[in-house]
Protein backbone atom coordinates (compact mmCIF):
# COMPACT_ATOMS: atom_id res chain seq x y z
CA UNK A 1 0.00 0.00 0.00
CA UNK A 2 2.64 2.49 -1.00
CA UNK A 3 1.26 5.94 -1.34
CA UNK A 4 2.33 9.47 -0.57
CA UNK A 5 0.67 9.67 2.80
CA UNK A 6 2.55 12.80 3.98
CA UNK A 7 1.05 14.55 0.96
CA UNK A 8 -2.44 13.91 2.32
CA UNK A 9 -1.43 15.43 5.63
CA UNK A 10 0.14 18.42 3.90
CA UNK A 11 -2.89 19.12 1.73
CA UNK A 12 -5.22 18.89 4.69
CA UNK A 13 -3.11 21.30 6.71
CA UNK A 14 -2.69 23.78 3.87
CA UNK A 15 -6.44 23.83 3.47
CA UNK A 16 -7.20 24.15 7.17
CA UNK A 17 -4.65 26.89 7.78
CA UNK A 18 -5.18 28.73 4.48
CA UNK A 19 -1.49 28.75 3.49
CA UNK A 20 -0.27 29.37 -0.03
CA UNK A 21 0.88 25.87 -1.18
CA UNK A 22 3.72 27.48 -3.12
CA UNK A 23 5.25 28.97 0.03
CA UNK A 24 7.48 26.00 0.78
CA UNK A 25 9.06 27.15 4.11
CA UNK A 26 5.64 27.95 5.52
CA UNK A 27 4.19 24.61 4.38
CA UNK A 28 7.15 22.84 5.97
CA UNK A 29 6.53 24.62 9.28
CA UNK A 30 2.90 23.52 9.12
CA UNK A 31 3.63 19.88 8.33
CA UNK A 32 6.22 19.80 11.09
CA UNK A 33 3.42 20.26 13.58
CA UNK A 34 2.07 16.78 12.85
CA UNK A 35 3.97 13.74 14.03
CA UNK A 36 5.97 11.94 11.38
CA UNK A 37 4.22 8.83 12.64
CA UNK A 38 1.14 10.09 10.75
CA UNK A 39 2.49 8.32 7.70
CA UNK A 40 2.39 4.86 9.31
CA UNK A 41 -0.87 5.73 11.02
CA UNK A 42 -2.53 6.46 7.64
CA UNK A 43 -0.88 3.47 6.05
CA UNK A 44 -2.26 1.16 8.74
CA UNK A 45 -5.69 2.71 8.29
CA UNK A 46 -5.69 1.95 4.58
CA UNK A 47 -4.36 -1.58 5.07
CA UNK A 48 -7.06 -2.30 7.62
CA UNK A 49 -9.83 -0.96 5.39
CA UNK A 50 -8.89 -0.58 1.70
CA UNK A 51 -12.41 0.64 0.90
CA UNK A 52 -11.45 3.96 2.45
CA UNK A 53 -9.43 4.89 -0.68
CA UNK A 54 -11.05 7.64 -2.69
CA UNK A 55 -13.30 8.76 0.18
CA UNK A 56 -12.93 11.66 2.56
CA UNK A 57 -12.54 10.66 6.18
CA UNK A 58 -11.82 12.50 9.40
CA UNK A 59 -8.71 11.07 11.03
CA UNK A 60 -7.05 12.03 14.32
CA UNK A 61 -3.29 12.33 13.98
CA UNK A 62 -0.74 12.81 16.73
CA UNK A 63 0.83 16.22 17.14
CA UNK A 64 4.57 16.50 17.08
CA UNK A 65 6.17 16.15 20.52
CA UNK A 66 7.37 19.75 20.84
CA UNK A 67 3.99 21.12 19.77
CA UNK A 68 2.44 18.94 22.46
CA UNK A 69 4.89 20.31 25.02
CA UNK A 70 4.15 23.88 23.93
CA UNK A 71 0.44 23.20 24.14
CA UNK A 72 0.90 22.01 27.72
CA UNK A 73 2.92 25.12 28.51
CA UNK A 74 6.14 23.22 29.05
CA UNK A 75 8.19 25.31 26.62
CA UNK A 76 9.60 28.62 27.71
CA UNK A 77 8.21 31.18 25.24
CA UNK A 78 10.40 34.00 26.50
CA UNK A 79 13.35 32.38 24.72
CA UNK A 80 14.29 34.04 21.44
CA UNK A 81 12.42 32.45 18.52
CA UNK A 82 15.55 31.28 16.72
CA UNK A 83 16.54 29.21 19.76
CA UNK A 84 13.10 27.75 20.26
CA UNK A 85 11.82 24.48 18.82
CA UNK A 86 8.35 25.91 18.38
CA UNK A 87 8.14 28.98 16.16
CA UNK A 88 5.81 31.95 16.61
CA UNK A 89 3.94 31.08 13.41
CA UNK A 90 3.28 27.58 14.71
CA UNK A 91 2.00 28.95 18.02
CA UNK A 92 -0.39 31.14 16.09
CA UNK A 93 -1.63 28.16 14.07
CA UNK A 94 -2.01 26.15 17.24
CA UNK A 95 -4.27 28.82 18.64
CA UNK A 96 -6.30 28.88 15.44
CA UNK A 97 -6.63 25.10 15.21
CA UNK A 98 -7.62 24.83 18.86
CA UNK A 99 -10.33 27.44 18.34
CA UNK A 100 -11.78 25.62 15.31
CA UNK A 101 -11.62 22.35 17.24
CA UNK A 102 -9.20 20.81 14.77
CA UNK A 103 -6.61 20.37 17.52
CA UNK A 104 -7.54 18.95 20.89
CA UNK A 105 -5.89 17.26 23.84
CA UNK A 106 -6.59 13.56 24.07
CA UNK A 107 -5.18 10.73 26.08
CA UNK A 108 -2.60 8.98 23.90
CA UNK A 109 -3.45 5.29 24.39
CA UNK A 110 -0.45 4.51 22.20
CA UNK A 111 1.62 4.82 25.38
CA UNK A 112 0.50 1.26 26.15
CA UNK A 113 0.61 -0.18 22.64
CA UNK A 114 3.48 1.43 20.75
CA UNK A 115 7.07 0.30 20.72
CA UNK A 116 10.26 2.31 20.87
CA UNK A 117 10.38 5.49 18.80
CA UNK A 118 12.63 8.49 18.51
CA UNK A 119 9.47 10.61 18.54
CA UNK A 120 8.05 10.87 22.02
CA UNK A 121 4.46 11.08 20.77
CA UNK A 122 4.80 7.72 19.03
CA UNK A 123 6.74 5.92 21.77
CA UNK A 124 5.06 3.38 24.03
CA UNK A 125 5.68 0.53 26.43
CA UNK A 126 3.71 -2.11 24.51
CA UNK A 127 6.68 -3.86 22.95
CA UNK A 128 8.75 -3.67 26.11
CA UNK A 129 5.85 -5.06 28.16
CA UNK A 130 5.57 -8.05 25.82
CA UNK A 131 9.33 -8.63 26.12
CA UNK A 132 9.05 -8.52 29.91
CA UNK A 133 6.06 -10.90 29.78
CA UNK A 134 8.01 -13.43 27.71
CA UNK A 135 10.90 -13.28 30.17
CA UNK A 136 8.64 -13.65 33.20
CA UNK A 137 6.94 -16.68 31.65
CA UNK A 138 10.34 -18.26 31.01
CA UNK A 139 11.50 -17.47 34.54
CA UNK A 140 8.31 -18.88 36.06
CA UNK A 141 8.38 -22.00 33.89
CA UNK A 142 12.02 -22.75 34.72
CA UNK A 143 12.86 -21.28 38.10
CA UNK A 144 9.79 -22.47 40.02
CA UNK A 145 9.98 -26.21 39.21
CA UNK A 146 13.79 -26.36 39.30
CA UNK A 147 13.94 -24.31 42.50
CA UNK A 148 11.27 -26.33 44.30
CA UNK A 149 12.74 -29.64 43.13
CA UNK A 150 16.23 -28.61 44.24
CA UNK A 151 14.95 -27.51 47.65
CA UNK A 152 13.01 -30.73 48.19
CA UNK A 153 16.06 -32.77 47.30
CA UNK A 154 18.40 -30.76 49.53
CA UNK A 155 15.98 -30.56 52.42
CA UNK A 156 14.38 -34.00 52.40
CA UNK A 157 16.54 -36.48 50.54
CA UNK A 158 20.18 -35.36 50.39
CA UNK A 159 22.48 -36.76 53.06
CA UNK A 160 23.75 -34.11 55.45
CA UNK A 161 27.45 -34.07 54.74
CA UNK A 162 30.26 -31.75 53.75
CA UNK A 163 29.21 -31.69 50.11
CA UNK A 164 25.64 -30.62 50.82
CA UNK A 165 26.92 -28.03 53.30
CA UNK A 166 29.12 -26.65 50.53
CA UNK A 167 26.17 -26.55 48.14
CA UNK A 168 24.07 -24.71 50.71
CA UNK A 169 26.77 -22.10 51.30
CA UNK A 170 27.15 -21.60 47.56
CA UNK A 171 23.44 -21.15 46.98
CA UNK A 172 23.35 -18.52 49.71
CA UNK A 173 26.30 -16.78 48.11
CA UNK A 174 24.70 -16.88 44.66
CA UNK A 175 21.71 -15.01 46.03
CA UNK A 176 24.05 -12.15 46.89
CA UNK A 177 25.90 -11.96 43.56
CA UNK A 178 25.38 -8.59 41.82
CA UNK A 179 22.95 -8.98 38.96
CA UNK A 180 25.33 -7.55 36.36
CA UNK A 181 27.58 -10.54 36.97
CA UNK A 182 24.72 -12.80 35.89
CA UNK A 183 24.59 -10.68 32.74
CA UNK A 184 28.25 -11.45 32.07
CA UNK A 185 27.60 -15.13 32.69
CA UNK A 186 24.66 -15.11 30.30
CA UNK A 187 26.67 -13.29 27.66
CA UNK A 188 29.51 -15.79 27.77
CA UNK A 189 27.44 -18.96 28.15
CA UNK A 190 24.19 -18.44 26.31
CA UNK A 191 25.33 -16.07 23.57
CA UNK A 192 29.04 -16.71 23.01
CA UNK A 193 29.13 -20.41 23.87
CA UNK A 194 25.65 -21.70 23.05
CA UNK A 195 25.19 -19.31 20.15
CA UNK A 196 21.75 -18.08 21.14
CA UNK A 197 20.45 -14.89 19.54
CA UNK A 198 21.33 -11.50 20.98
CA UNK A 199 18.62 -9.22 22.35
CA UNK A 200 16.24 -12.17 22.62
CA UNK A 201 13.79 -12.63 25.46
CA UNK A 202 14.78 -16.28 25.74
CA UNK A 203 18.33 -15.35 26.79
CA UNK A 204 17.00 -12.66 29.12
CA UNK A 205 14.63 -15.21 30.63
CA UNK A 206 17.43 -17.73 31.15
CA UNK A 207 19.71 -15.17 32.79
CA UNK A 208 16.92 -14.00 35.08
CA UNK A 209 16.12 -17.64 35.88
CA UNK A 210 19.69 -18.14 37.11
CA UNK A 211 19.37 -14.97 39.15
CA UNK A 212 16.00 -15.96 40.65
CA UNK A 213 16.81 -19.59 41.46
CA UNK A 214 18.78 -18.97 44.68
CA UNK A 215 16.01 -16.73 46.02
CA UNK A 216 13.39 -19.40 45.36
CA UNK A 217 15.56 -22.19 46.75
CA UNK A 218 16.31 -20.33 49.97
CA UNK A 219 12.66 -19.41 50.51
CA UNK A 220 11.44 -22.92 49.70
CA UNK A 221 13.96 -24.58 52.00
CA UNK A 222 12.95 -22.28 54.83
CA UNK A 223 9.28 -23.08 54.18
CA UNK A 224 9.97 -26.83 54.13
CA UNK A 225 11.96 -26.59 57.36
CA UNK A 226 9.07 -24.77 59.02
CA UNK A 227 6.61 -27.63 58.43
CA UNK A 228 6.12 -29.26 61.86
CA UNK A 229 7.78 -32.69 62.15
CA UNK A 230 4.59 -34.03 63.72
CA UNK A 231 2.90 -33.86 60.30
CA UNK A 232 5.68 -35.93 58.78
CA UNK A 233 5.48 -38.54 61.57
CA UNK A 234 1.69 -38.65 61.23
CA UNK A 235 1.91 -39.39 57.51
CA UNK A 236 4.80 -41.86 57.87
CA UNK A 237 3.03 -43.56 60.78
CA UNK A 238 0.02 -44.18 58.55
CA UNK A 239 2.24 -45.93 56.05
CA UNK A 240 2.73 -43.13 53.55
CA UNK A 241 5.98 -43.38 51.60
CA UNK A 242 8.48 -40.55 51.80
CA UNK A 243 7.33 -39.19 48.44
CA UNK A 244 3.70 -39.32 49.50
CA UNK A 245 4.51 -37.62 52.77
CA UNK A 246 6.30 -34.81 50.98
CA UNK A 247 3.88 -34.27 48.11
CA UNK A 248 0.63 -34.83 50.04
CA UNK A 249 1.47 -33.08 53.29
CA UNK A 250 4.78 -31.24 53.52
CA UNK A 251 4.72 -29.38 50.20
CA UNK A 252 1.10 -28.17 50.47
CA UNK A 253 1.88 -26.78 53.91
CA UNK A 254 5.05 -25.13 52.60
CA UNK A 255 3.28 -23.71 49.54
CA UNK A 256 2.56 -20.23 50.94
CA UNK A 257 6.26 -19.82 51.71
CA UNK A 258 7.24 -21.16 48.29
CA UNK A 259 4.91 -18.72 46.56
CA UNK A 260 6.18 -15.81 48.63
CA UNK A 261 9.72 -16.64 47.56
CA UNK A 262 8.62 -17.01 43.95
CA UNK A 263 6.84 -13.67 43.91
CA UNK A 264 9.81 -11.90 45.49
CA UNK A 265 12.13 -13.54 42.96
CA UNK A 266 9.90 -12.70 40.00
CA UNK A 267 9.42 -9.10 41.09
CA UNK A 268 13.17 -8.81 41.47
CA UNK A 269 13.68 -10.27 37.99
CA UNK A 270 11.00 -8.04 36.45
CA UNK A 271 12.72 -4.90 37.68
CA UNK A 272 16.20 -5.98 36.70
CA UNK A 273 18.04 -3.88 34.09
CA UNK A 274 21.73 -4.56 34.58
CA UNK A 275 21.97 -8.15 33.27
CA UNK A 276 19.88 -7.21 30.25
CA UNK A 277 22.35 -4.49 29.28
CA UNK A 278 24.99 -7.13 28.65
CA UNK A 279 22.93 -9.53 26.58
CA UNK A 280 21.86 -6.80 24.19
CA UNK A 281 18.34 -6.20 25.33
CA UNK A 282 18.99 -2.47 25.41
CA UNK A 283 17.66 -2.35 21.89
CA UNK A 284 15.54 0.04 19.94
CA UNK A 285 12.71 -2.39 19.25
CA UNK A 286 9.82 -0.99 17.26
CA UNK A 287 7.90 -4.16 16.42
CA UNK A 288 6.30 -6.64 18.76
CA UNK A 289 8.49 -9.74 19.13
CA UNK A 290 6.65 -12.67 17.57
CA UNK A 291 8.41 -15.22 19.76
CA UNK A 292 10.94 -15.22 22.62
CA UNK A 293 13.65 -15.75 20.01
CA UNK A 294 12.98 -12.35 18.39
CA UNK A 295 14.74 -9.17 19.44
CA UNK A 296 12.88 -7.56 22.28
CA UNK A 297 13.41 -5.26 25.20
CA UNK A 298 12.09 -5.03 28.73
CA UNK A 299 10.14 -2.47 30.71
CA UNK A 300 12.94 -1.23 32.98
CA UNK A 301 15.29 -1.03 30.00
CA UNK A 302 12.72 1.03 28.07
CA UNK A 303 12.49 3.49 30.94
CA UNK A 304 16.26 3.65 31.13
CA UNK A 305 16.48 4.42 27.41
CA UNK A 306 13.80 7.11 27.57
CA UNK A 307 15.67 8.77 30.36
CA UNK A 308 18.55 9.30 27.97
CA UNK A 309 16.43 11.00 25.28
CA UNK A 310 16.75 14.75 24.68
CA UNK A 311 13.12 15.54 23.82
CA UNK A 312 11.21 17.31 26.47
CA UNK A 313 8.21 15.00 26.07
CA UNK A 314 10.19 11.89 26.96
CA UNK A 315 11.51 13.39 30.12
CA UNK A 316 8.37 15.16 31.07
CA UNK A 317 5.98 12.27 30.60
CA UNK A 318 8.31 9.78 32.22
CA UNK A 319 9.87 11.64 35.03
CA UNK A 320 8.17 14.94 35.51
CA UNK A 321 11.52 16.52 36.30
CA UNK A 322 11.93 20.21 35.86
CA UNK A 323 14.72 20.95 33.50
CA UNK A 324 15.25 23.25 30.56
CA UNK A 325 15.48 21.06 27.43
CA UNK A 326 16.92 23.77 25.24
CA UNK A 327 19.97 24.16 27.38
CA UNK A 328 21.46 20.97 26.00
CA UNK A 329 25.05 21.19 27.26
CA UNK A 330 23.80 21.40 30.81
CA UNK A 331 22.06 18.05 30.48
CA UNK A 332 25.42 16.41 30.71
CA UNK A 333 26.27 17.91 34.04
CA UNK A 334 24.80 15.37 36.37
CA UNK A 335 24.50 17.79 39.28
CA UNK A 336 22.22 19.94 37.19
CA UNK A 337 20.20 17.09 35.83
CA UNK A 338 18.14 15.10 38.28
CA UNK A 339 17.55 12.33 35.74
CA UNK A 340 21.20 11.71 35.05
CA UNK A 341 22.00 11.98 38.72
CA UNK A 342 19.42 9.40 39.71
CA UNK A 343 20.78 6.90 37.23
CA UNK B 1 29.17 -40.38 68.90
CA UNK B 2 27.26 -43.61 69.01
CA UNK B 3 25.33 -44.24 72.17
CA UNK B 4 22.96 -47.08 72.75
CA UNK B 5 19.52 -46.14 74.01
CA UNK B 6 18.40 -49.67 74.65
CA UNK B 7 20.30 -52.85 75.22
CA UNK B 8 19.32 -56.47 75.56
CA UNK B 9 15.60 -56.05 75.30
CA UNK B 10 13.45 -59.11 75.13
CA UNK B 11 9.69 -58.78 75.15
CA UNK B 12 6.64 -60.70 74.04
CA UNK B 13 3.57 -58.75 73.11
CA UNK B 14 0.45 -60.86 73.24
CA UNK B 15 -2.24 -60.61 70.62
CA UNK B 16 -5.39 -58.60 71.37
CA UNK B 17 -4.17 -57.34 74.70
CA UNK B 18 -3.03 -53.94 75.87
CA UNK B 19 0.62 -53.96 76.82
CA UNK B 20 1.79 -50.89 78.71
CA UNK B 21 5.41 -49.79 78.97
CA UNK B 22 6.23 -47.62 81.94
CA UNK B 23 9.45 -46.12 83.17
CA UNK B 24 11.12 -42.80 83.91
CA UNK B 25 11.66 -40.16 81.24
CA UNK B 26 14.53 -40.83 78.87
CA UNK B 27 14.80 -44.53 79.61
CA UNK B 28 13.98 -45.48 76.05
CA UNK B 29 10.29 -46.43 76.11
CA UNK B 30 9.44 -44.35 73.05
CA UNK B 31 12.56 -45.46 71.24
CA UNK B 32 11.57 -49.03 71.85
CA UNK B 33 8.02 -48.39 70.70
CA UNK B 34 9.29 -46.74 67.52
CA UNK B 35 11.37 -49.79 66.65
CA UNK B 36 8.13 -51.76 66.41
CA UNK B 37 6.99 -50.04 63.22
CA UNK B 38 10.45 -48.90 62.12
CA UNK B 39 9.72 -45.21 62.70
CA UNK B 40 13.35 -44.99 63.86
CA UNK B 41 14.35 -45.51 60.23
CA UNK B 42 13.66 -41.82 59.67
CA UNK B 43 16.53 -40.96 62.02
CA UNK B 44 19.72 -41.25 60.00
CA UNK B 45 22.02 -42.19 62.84
CA UNK B 46 19.74 -44.76 64.42
CA UNK B 47 20.74 -48.41 64.27
CA UNK B 48 18.78 -51.43 65.40
CA UNK B 49 20.23 -54.90 65.89
CA UNK B 50 18.47 -58.07 66.82
CA UNK B 51 15.15 -59.37 65.70
CA UNK B 52 11.57 -58.19 65.98
CA UNK B 53 8.98 -60.56 64.62
CA UNK B 54 5.36 -59.96 63.78
CA UNK B 55 3.49 -63.19 63.05
CA UNK B 56 6.85 -64.97 62.64
CA UNK B 57 8.14 -62.49 60.02
CA UNK B 58 11.19 -60.40 60.89
CA UNK B 59 10.15 -56.80 60.38
CA UNK B 60 13.78 -55.72 59.93
CA UNK B 61 14.23 -58.16 57.06
CA UNK B 62 15.46 -56.22 53.99
CA UNK B 63 12.64 -57.70 51.90
CA UNK B 64 10.00 -56.12 54.14
CA UNK B 65 8.26 -53.05 52.71
CA UNK B 66 8.25 -50.43 55.46
CA UNK B 67 5.13 -48.84 54.01
CA UNK B 68 3.26 -52.14 54.29
CA UNK B 69 4.61 -52.74 57.78
CA UNK B 70 3.37 -49.35 58.95
CA UNK B 71 -0.04 -50.13 57.53
CA UNK B 72 -0.08 -53.25 59.72
CA UNK B 73 1.41 -51.50 62.74
CA UNK B 74 -0.27 -48.12 63.22
CA UNK B 75 0.88 -45.40 65.54
CA UNK B 76 -0.65 -42.68 67.69
CA UNK B 77 1.68 -39.96 68.90
CA UNK B 78 2.13 -38.08 72.12
CA UNK B 79 0.74 -34.82 70.80
CA UNK B 80 -2.42 -34.94 68.72
CA UNK B 81 -1.24 -34.33 65.17
CA UNK B 82 -4.21 -34.30 62.79
CA UNK B 83 -3.45 -33.16 59.25
CA UNK B 84 -4.57 -29.58 58.62
CA UNK B 85 -7.39 -30.94 56.48
CA UNK B 86 -11.00 -31.86 57.09
CA UNK B 87 -11.95 -34.57 59.58
CA UNK B 88 -13.14 -36.70 56.67
CA UNK B 89 -9.84 -36.33 54.79
CA UNK B 90 -7.88 -37.11 57.94
CA UNK B 91 -9.58 -40.47 58.27
CA UNK B 92 -9.62 -41.33 54.55
CA UNK B 93 -5.99 -40.49 53.85
CA UNK B 94 -4.66 -43.86 55.04
CA UNK B 95 -7.26 -46.01 53.22
CA UNK B 96 -6.70 -43.93 50.09
CA UNK B 97 -2.94 -44.37 49.89
CA UNK B 98 -3.24 -48.07 50.63
CA UNK B 99 -6.06 -48.53 48.15
CA UNK B 100 -8.45 -49.97 50.75
CA UNK B 101 -11.54 -48.39 49.25
CA UNK B 102 -12.64 -48.11 45.66
CA UNK B 103 -15.81 -46.09 45.89
CA UNK B 104 -16.95 -43.05 47.80
CA UNK B 105 -19.51 -45.22 49.60
CA UNK B 106 -16.76 -47.53 50.86
CA UNK B 107 -14.77 -44.55 52.07
CA UNK B 108 -17.81 -43.15 53.81
CA UNK B 109 -18.27 -46.53 55.49
CA UNK B 110 -14.65 -46.58 56.68
CA UNK B 111 -14.97 -43.03 58.03
CA UNK B 112 -18.11 -43.86 59.97
CA UNK B 113 -16.86 -47.14 61.42
CA UNK B 114 -13.44 -45.68 62.32
CA UNK B 115 -14.93 -42.65 64.00
CA UNK B 116 -17.39 -44.86 65.83
CA UNK B 117 -14.59 -47.13 67.04
CA UNK B 118 -12.77 -44.01 68.24
CA UNK B 119 -15.95 -42.84 70.00
CA UNK B 120 -15.97 -39.61 68.01
CA UNK B 121 -18.75 -40.23 65.51
CA UNK B 122 -21.58 -38.67 67.49
CA UNK B 123 -19.55 -35.55 68.16
CA UNK B 124 -18.39 -34.88 64.61
CA UNK B 125 -20.87 -36.56 62.27
CA UNK B 126 -22.40 -33.21 61.32
CA UNK B 127 -19.12 -31.49 60.62
CA UNK B 128 -17.02 -34.06 58.84
CA UNK B 129 -15.83 -31.47 56.36
CA UNK B 130 -14.57 -28.99 58.91
CA UNK B 131 -10.88 -28.84 59.72
CA UNK B 132 -9.51 -31.52 62.01
CA UNK B 133 -7.36 -28.95 63.76
CA UNK B 134 -10.49 -27.12 64.96
CA UNK B 135 -11.37 -29.92 67.38
CA UNK B 136 -10.49 -29.93 71.06
CA UNK B 137 -7.29 -31.68 72.15
CA UNK B 138 -9.09 -34.82 73.32
CA UNK B 139 -11.16 -34.96 70.15
CA UNK B 140 -8.04 -34.46 68.06
CA UNK B 141 -6.35 -37.37 69.78
CA UNK B 142 -9.37 -39.58 69.22
CA UNK B 143 -9.35 -38.43 65.58
CA UNK B 144 -5.73 -39.57 65.37
CA UNK B 145 -6.77 -42.93 66.80
CA UNK B 146 -9.61 -43.13 64.26
CA UNK B 147 -7.11 -42.28 61.54
CA UNK B 148 -4.84 -45.12 62.71
CA UNK B 149 -7.77 -47.53 62.97
CA UNK B 150 -9.00 -46.66 59.46
CA UNK B 151 -6.19 -48.60 57.77
CA UNK B 152 -7.22 -51.71 59.75
CA UNK B 153 -3.87 -52.35 61.41
CA UNK B 154 -3.14 -55.44 63.46
CA UNK B 155 -1.13 -53.55 66.06
CA UNK B 156 -1.56 -50.00 67.31
CA UNK B 157 1.36 -48.30 69.03
CA UNK B 158 0.54 -45.40 71.34
CA UNK B 159 3.23 -43.09 72.60
CA UNK B 160 1.86 -41.39 75.72
CA UNK B 161 -1.42 -40.65 73.99
CA UNK B 162 -2.89 -38.88 77.01
CA UNK B 163 -0.01 -36.73 78.15
CA UNK B 164 -1.36 -33.62 76.42
CA UNK B 165 -4.94 -34.12 77.55
CA UNK B 166 -7.04 -33.07 80.53
CA UNK B 167 -8.40 -35.74 82.93
CA UNK B 168 -11.83 -35.96 81.27
CA UNK B 169 -10.37 -36.38 77.78
CA UNK B 170 -7.84 -38.80 79.25
CA UNK B 171 -10.63 -40.90 80.74
CA UNK B 172 -12.35 -41.04 77.36
CA UNK B 173 -9.21 -42.08 75.54
CA UNK B 174 -8.43 -44.70 78.19
CA UNK B 175 -11.90 -46.14 77.90
CA UNK B 176 -11.44 -46.25 74.17
CA UNK B 177 -8.11 -48.08 74.46
CA UNK B 178 -9.74 -50.57 76.75
CA UNK B 179 -12.47 -51.23 74.17
CA UNK B 180 -10.10 -51.40 71.21
CA UNK B 181 -8.13 -54.26 72.73
CA UNK B 182 -10.72 -56.81 71.58
CA UNK B 183 -9.83 -56.15 67.95
CA UNK B 184 -6.31 -54.81 68.08
CA UNK B 185 -3.02 -55.55 69.74
CA UNK B 186 -2.06 -52.37 71.53
CA UNK B 187 1.30 -51.31 72.93
CA UNK B 188 1.13 -48.13 74.95
CA UNK B 189 3.82 -46.01 76.58
CA UNK B 190 2.71 -44.15 79.64
CA UNK B 191 4.06 -42.35 82.67
CA UNK B 192 1.19 -43.16 84.90
CA UNK B 193 1.08 -46.43 86.83
CA UNK B 194 -2.65 -45.93 87.33
CA UNK B 195 -3.19 -45.49 83.65
CA UNK B 196 -1.15 -48.57 82.91
CA UNK B 197 -3.30 -50.48 85.35
CA UNK B 198 -6.52 -49.07 83.95
CA UNK B 199 -5.89 -49.74 80.29
CA UNK B 200 -3.67 -52.75 80.20
CA UNK B 201 -3.84 -56.43 80.71
CA UNK B 202 -0.10 -56.44 81.25
CA UNK B 203 2.43 -53.74 81.91
CA UNK B 204 6.17 -53.91 81.59
CA UNK B 205 8.53 -51.78 83.52
CA UNK B 206 11.38 -50.37 81.51
CA UNK B 207 14.34 -49.86 83.83
CA UNK B 208 16.30 -46.65 83.64
CA UNK B 209 19.19 -46.56 81.24
CA UNK B 210 21.90 -46.43 83.88
CA UNK B 211 21.12 -49.92 85.03
CA UNK B 212 20.23 -51.38 81.71
CA UNK B 213 23.35 -53.42 81.06
CA UNK B 214 22.69 -57.07 81.57
CA UNK B 215 19.25 -56.36 82.89
CA UNK B 216 16.15 -57.53 81.13
CA UNK B 217 12.74 -56.00 80.88
CA UNK B 218 11.01 -57.28 83.94
CA UNK B 219 7.75 -58.73 82.94
CA UNK B 220 5.55 -57.62 85.79
CA UNK B 221 2.27 -58.95 84.74
CA UNK B 222 -0.53 -57.03 86.26
CA UNK B 223 -4.05 -58.29 86.01
CA UNK B 224 -6.53 -55.48 86.38
CA UNK B 225 -9.01 -56.03 89.13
Amino acid sequence: MAANYPLLVRDALVKALGIDPANRPLVKQATDMVSASARTQLHDLVVANPAIIGTTATVSLLAEGNIDSANKGQIDLTVEEANRKVKDQQLEWMKKLTETGAMAKQFNTGLFTYGASSRPEAAGIGVAALGSLYMMLIVLALALPIGVAASIYLEEFAPKNRLTDLIEVNINNLAAVPSIVYGLLGLSIFINFAGMPRSAAVVGGLVLTLMTLPTIIIATRAALKAVPPSIRSAALGLGASKMQTIFHHVLPLAMPGVLTGTIIGLAHALGETAPLLLIGMVAFVVDYPGSPMDPSTALPVQIYMWANEAERAFVRTDFGCDHDPLDLPRRHEPWRNPVAASL
Amino acid sequence: MARSALFDVNLNVRENTVTALIGPSGCGKSTFLRTLNRMNDTIDSCRVTGKITLDDGDIYDPSIDVVELRARVGMVFQKPNPFPKSIYENVTYGPKIHGLARTKAELDGIVESSLQKAGLWNEVKDRLHESGTGLSGGQQQRLCIARAVAVSPEVILMDEPCSALDPIATAKVEELIHELRTNYTIVIVTHSMQQAARVSAAHRHVPPRQSRRGERYRQDVHQPG
